[in-house]
């Protein structure tokens, strides 16, 4: 049998969680240089955040290796700065609302990510009473996915627009991304600008189709978000605001040319100045 | 201890100084900070090295007061008192901006239900900013004011008037169709004209402009398909974007 | 003197508006009156004082009113130590009403009146003016019509309703025709307001010694809140779709045709 169809044929994927038992053989791979070896303790989660194609890839050469995630319990809820993406560095999430509706975990996206010899798989089976679920597993991917392709703006433009981020985050509230979709063009977008000089940016709500074709009522919530959001940005020191430019727009006019020229807005861009 | 509320007496200089803003006070001391001369600072230096010498001398034995005072250097007291002068402005400046980053004003109640009303204009009929202006008979930064929750804009009778002519053509447009106006506002009309111009007329037409509304609901019904709708009919779906998975809260 | 049709459809019926607050016994209202007046000078520059007489159990009192009318005589806010309310003869959509309301609620809210808000309500009064052929109660839904005694003619019905919604209660008369000399329901109270185009038309026709009749649509809803300008606009918009509502199903078919 293929070495990767073994591992495919315990049930190594991506979320899979690795039994205590195999803890004293990974030792080594969970210390980093002259550190003391982490600390798994019982309610920890270490969970394979590889891609399931990479978990069970045939040959072993072609993925000697795991990334792992040490997950901690987090006690209450998800902190609001680390849940949903909204932090490029921390992540406190829910791994199974169902098997376990009250447990959340956090980790830290470089500071608890591990690699593993991939062969250390084919001796186990995962932890048959964990694993993420198919919603925890896609937004784990997505928070890396996220650190590593997101933009990078300007420090001095993070630094200007976070004074009004709580105001930003609450135009946006009841705007999910199904319906429309917030971009942001920035003028400078690769310059530190010294205080006196401000930010030009345009914004745009790009609305799925269906709802700008046959949806009054949200077609009016979307353009009442916008509003809220383009006075809240015009009104902090150091972004100007192009009100010519910025608008509503469906989604089937808001071509490949304009994805190129703006960038998604996503509060985690400003979460690498926390 | 007197019996009467006793009065503060200021100096002129002190008077002067309460009155000032905050950020004015800033700028003043680094404007200072920045004119100061690299003289008058070497002097500041000196003076402060001198004093300390002479404080050390008395207070000290005289080797180790010799030994405290060996390592003093004018040039690095120059930078000392010119990065406290900084880190003043910086420290200060922080605090000022903290305590300004206060949530701008209050909104009224009038103010949200304006910006409410201009909102379902905007869906009914998906104008550009400058389109909306021009069919309620202001300019584009009038607009933009009059979208602002926080500014608290007084309106005109004859604003009101024309807002509420909008809104009820808005009510008619919205009773012939779901899709909003703009793709077809520009469509010129069997009468002549587009719907658009009747909008923007000074006096708005009624009559005109239900029967543009007729014609133009027909026209969007007949509108050819746009690429992502064939796509979505012939099966296609879109993947679930991360933001759309549910909220851990 | 200008008259105007009130609301948007082709020949409205509706002569006159108010949204009322009653709110606790506030005895210091008139020192509060020069800082209301300041706020609302620029849309309300006129000022007239009045009296009402109040009976709280025991001896009627009287209590000070205030009268604040707008330039044109179309609009006033009335202020007492029991009530507040906005009028109108000028009504052309409920938003541009609830927002000339709305800026009255933020002059109160900025008054810092601390006023207790027991209720709320909002009264639309309809004026009934039949064209040539047709009686006032022609205007009227089936159920409203009342009764036709066989060689009977009727000179004067009155027909009250509440009906109740999840957000508070409609009261409803509907009167067809009026009784005779009767222009407006016989205990409203409206202010020296200019009279809308209808109400001098039903004038005409009384004094024509021919019929009208009048639909007088209330919503009340219980507030027991203090004052909260934002709170209470929300009120009122979802009382306006309940008299509405109510209003619609009153009139008949063939009123709908030659009002709207």
């Amino acid at each position: 049998m293929a070495f990767g169809d073994d591992v495919a044929q315990r049930g190594w994927q991506t979320g899979s969680v690795l039994l205590p038992a195999m803890l004293p053989a990974l030792a080594q791979h969970l210390t980093r240089p002259g550190q003391e070896p982490t600390q798994i303790l019982e309610g920890d989660w270490l969970v394979v955040v590889s891609q399931t194609c990479d978990v069970v890839a045939r040959k072993f050469e072609a993925e000697p290796l795991v990334e792992v995630l040490h997950c901690r319990t987090h006690g209450g809820k998800p902190r609001k700065q680390y849940r949903d993406l909204q932090s490029t560095r921390q992540l406190d999430f829910r791994p199974d609302r169902i098997a376990y509706p009250d447990l959340v975990l956090t980790a830290h996206a470089i500071a608890d990510r591990y690699v593993i010899p991939r062969d250390v798989l084919i001796g186990h089976e995962p932890d048959a009473g964990r694993s993420l679920d198919a919603a925890a597993s896609q937004k784990v991917l997505a928070w890396y996915a996220l650190r590593a392709g997101r933009p990078s703006w300007p420090n001095a433009f993070c630094d200007r627009v976070k004074t009004v981020r709580e105001a930003l985050e609450a135009a946006l509230d009841d705007l999910s991304d199904e319906v429309a979709e917030v971009r942001i063009g920035i003028l400078e977008k690769d310059e530190e600008l010294v205080a006196e000089e401000p930010y030009h940016v345009a914004i745009y709500f790009v609305v799925d189709e269906d709802v700008w074709n046959e949806g009054v009522e949200l077609r009016q919530q979307i353009n009442s978000a916008f509003n809220k959001f383009v006075a809240e940005l015009d009104a902090c020191d150091g972004v100007e605001v192009d009100q010519e430019l910025s608008e509503v727009t469906p989604g089937n006019k808001f071509s490949w040319q304009d994805t190129k020229l703006t960038d998604l807005w996503d509060f985690a861009n400003l979460s690498h100045r926390d | 201890m007197s019996d009467t509320i006793q009065l503060r007496r200021y100096t002129p200089t002190q008077a002067a100084l309460m009155q000032k803003r905050p950020s004015d006070l800033i700028q003043a001391v680094e404007s200072t900070v920045d004119a100061m001369s690299a003289a008058l600072m070497q002097s500041a230096a000196e003076f402060i090295i001198q004093g300390t010498t002479l404080l050390t001398s008395r207070l000290l034995p005289k080797q180790q007061a010799k030994k405290a005072v060996e390592h003093f250097d004018v040039d690095v007291m120059v930078d000392v008192v010119s990065a406290d002068w900084a880190k003043w402005t910086t420290q200060t400046k922080e605090a000022f901006q903290r305590a300004y980053e206060a949530p701008r004003q209050q909104t009224s109640a009038a103010a949200r239900l304006r910006v409410e009303r201009l909102s379902l204009l905007q869906a009914a009929f998906g104008f550009t900013v400058q389109d909306l202006a021009s069919v309620l008979g202001i300019t584009r930064p009038q607009l933009y004011k009059w979208l602002d929750v926080a500014i608290d804009v007084k309106l005109q009778e004859s604003s009101r008037v024309r807002m509420a002519a909008v809104e009820r053509i808005a009510k008619e447009w919205m009773a012939r169709s779901v899709a909003p106006l703009s793709s077809v506002s520009k469509e010129p009309l069997e009468a002549g004209g587009t719907a658009f111009t009747l909008m923007s007329a000074e006096a708005i037409n009624d009559a005109a402009v239900i029967a543009a509304f007729d014609e133009l609901a027909v026209k969007l019904q007949g509108q050819p398909k746009t690429r992502s709708q064939r796509l979505r009919e012939a099966g296609f779906t879109r993947r679930v974007s991360a933001r759309s998975l549910p909220s851990d809260e | 003197m200008t008259s105007t049709a009130l609301g948007t459809w082709r020949k409205p019926p509706l002569a006159y508006v108010v949204a009322e607050l009653a709110i606790s016994p506030y005895y210091s209202m008139q020192s509060k009156i020069p800082g209301l007046q300041d706020k609302l000078r620029s849309s309300f520059p006129r000022t007239l004082e009045g009296q009402e007489i109040v009976v709280d159990g025991g001896k009627p009192t009287p209590q000070p009113l205030w009268q604040l009318i707008s330039a044109d005589q179309k609009l006033g806010v009335q202020i007492g130590t029991r009530a507040i309310s906005f009028h109108a003869t000028t009504y052309s959509q409920s938003s541009d009403f609830l927002s000339r309301w709305a800026e009255v609620l933020d002059a109160i809210q900025e008054a810092s009146l601390g006023a207790f808000v027991e209720r709320a309500a909002l009264r639309y009064i309809d004026l009934i003016v039949p064209t040539e052929e047709k009686s006032p109660s022609d205007y009227l839904a089936p159920g409203l019509k009342g009764i036709e005694p066989e060689d009977g003619r009727s000179t004067g019905s009155m027909l009250a309703s509440a009906f109740q919604f999840d957000g508070g209660v409609v009261n409803l008369r509907a009167s067809a025709p009026a009784p005779q000399g009767l222009l407006l329901p016989p205990d409203f109270a409206a202010l020296p307001l200019n009279k809308p185009g209808v109400m001098l038309d039903a004038e005409k026709q009384l004094k024509a010694e021919k019929t009208i009749g009048f639909v007088d649509t209330a919503c009340v809803r219980e507030i027991g809140k203090v004052f909260d300008a934002g709170e209470l606009l929300g009120s009122f918009s979802e009382m306006q779709k309940l008299t509405s509502k109510t209003f619609k199903a009153a009139t008949s078919e063939a009123a709908k045709g030659e009002w709207m």
